[in-house]
């Protein structure tokens, strides 16, 4: 059973309690330094993954219903973004799938209602082991993904979103 | 100042109750507010004096305050900075204070309140003990202090260092001049360049470490006020597109945070949800507001985070 499925059999009451302890669990693993970047992050996931990870934008207009896509094959993973959205909003897109990877979530059924040509263009090479994406759907796996982008959001955010705590109101 | 610290402290004590992180910085000051007390530019000395016994006691709270204050500020600072500092805990700092007072209490003729007490008594081991011990506390702190922000020195840091190196050279002098007096080669209240030398370096390098102090509170007193706008300016949006399906997207339903930077940021991002996912049209005003506070983002945070 996927971790996020874990959280999805509990009752409703537990369900947010069970998401925020896997949250904290799962990015405390991580072993972050306080004033994490990118880089640092990413060498993360992808050491937890226990494959390369490759980021990149494409462009297109085949993304109507998903901001974000991840895709294992064998030898690595990927993980694209939309070029046309904003940096911040690209950020997160990237951050939500690394809460699937760290969750270690799996739902190829998304590629049969992915556009073919999405996949096509992302130069992916290999038989699609794994899959993932950010899009309209609400279920218990997205929602625990999405928490775990905030919760990496706010690591990266370091003492620009701790600071306040220390000195400020 | 007392008033600028003293209002600080009433502003802050609900924070400080609150969230764990904001204690040190409450505590320096409420320690440096009752500092300020005992060195006599609010109640004069006698009179303050007069309130624990007459027996120069004050001079003692004198010492401890400030060594209080500053470990609870070297805490704050470290917080800030993401830094460590191998310091001990807090009951390191209780053994020290409990050392200024042993050896205070150790002091011969303490006498009636005296604003001279301190160099009319080190002309006693003791007294020169007492000394060294107090200055001794803040040099340490000061310089671990110093140690923990040398690999970030730039910008309102720079000013800690430089307050700290100060103070560590003014201690310096301070025990020179007090070894002096000790050793008969100078009378009390009586200047020389040690003396000077403390005058010059001491208080202006702690007055250097406490602007740093105030320059960071008010720069984060705004910060957060700008955040927090910006939080409720795109909670406001968010609210007027609520019928849509696309609020129904992934994070709605997760607990808002408190910390205003991260509710502007998810607020932005399901803006942007609507927008990209939900085939919504923002309104012109909410596309500005959500471009500038996104661009503030990126300019603030972004540039340790970019995508490769």
């Amino acid at each position: 059973m996927q971790k996020s499925e874990a959280i999805g059999a509990q009752s409703s009451g537990h369900a947010h309690q069970g998401l925020a302890a896997t949250v904290r669990s799962v990015v405390d693993e991580l072993e972050l330094t306080p004033h994490p970047t990118w880089d640092e992050v990413q060498a993360r996931v992808a050491a937890r993954f226990g494959k390369p990870l490759h980021v990149a934008a494409l462009s297109g207009e085949e993304w109507a219903s998903v901001t974000g896509l991840f895709l294992e094959v064998e030898e690595c993973g990927y993980i694209f973004y939309r070029q046309s959205d904003s940096p911040i909003y690209q950020q997160h897109s990237i951050l939500h799938e690394f809460g699937h990877i760290l969750l270690e979530d799996d739902d190829c059924r998304i590629l049969d209602e992915l556009p073919r040509d999405l996949v096509g263009d992302s130069g992916v090479s290999g038989a699609i082991t794994r899959a993932a994406a950010r899009g309209l759907e609400v279920s218990t796996t997205e929602l625990a993904a999405e928490a775990i982008g905030y919760a990496l959001a706010e690591r990266l955010f370091g003492s620009q979103g701790r600071g306040e705590s220390v000195f400020g109101l | 100042m007392f008033g600028a610290l003293a209002v600080l402290v009433l502003l802050r004590a609900p924070v400080a109750f609150r969230r764990p992180a904001a204690r040190p910085a409450w505590f320096a000051t409420v320690l440096g507010l009752l500092g300020l007390l005992a060195i006599g530019v609010v109640i004069p000395i006698p009179v303050a004096d007069s309130w624990l016994g007459g027996t120069n006691i004050l001079h003692l709270l004198r010492t401890a305050l400030p060594v209080a204050s500053f470990w609870f500020l070297r805490d704050a600072v470290a917080l800030q900075s993401g830094r460590k500092t191998s310091r001990g805990g807090p009951v390191v700092l209780v053994l020290m204070l409990a050392a200024q007072a042993l050896i205070f209490f150790q002091i011969p003729d303490r006498g009636s309140s005296n604003i001279f007490f301190v160099d009319d008594h080190m002309i006693y081991v003791q007294g020169f003990v007492w000394a060294v011990v107090y200055v001794g506390e803040i040099v340490w702190i000061a310089l671990t202090m110093v140690v923990m922000l040398l690999p970030r020195w730039k910008g309102i840091y720079a000013a800690f260092i430089a307050g700290g190196l100060a103070t560590v050279a003014g201690g310096v002098a301070l025990v020179a001049h007090c070894g002096l007096i000790l050793a008969g080669a100078q009378a009390p209240r009586v200047g020389g360049i040690p003396w000077t030398l403390f005058n010059v370096l001491f208080y202006p390098g702690i007055l250097v470490i406490a602007l740093g102090f105030v320059t960071i509170t008010v720069r984060d007193f705004h910060r957060v006020a700008s955040w927090k706008l910006a939080s409720y300016r795109l909670t406001r949006a968010l609210a007027g597109y609520k019928d849509q399906r696309a609020m129904q997207v992934a994070a709605a339903d997760l607990p808002r945070p408190a910390n205003p930077i991260l509710a502007a940021y998810r607020a932005a991002i399901q803006l942007r949800d609507l927008e990209s996912l939900g085939g919504v049209s923002l309104t012109p005003r909410d596309t500005r507001l959500l471009t500038t506070v996104e661009r503030r983002m990126t300019a603030a945070h972004l540039s340790m985070a970019r995508p490769q």
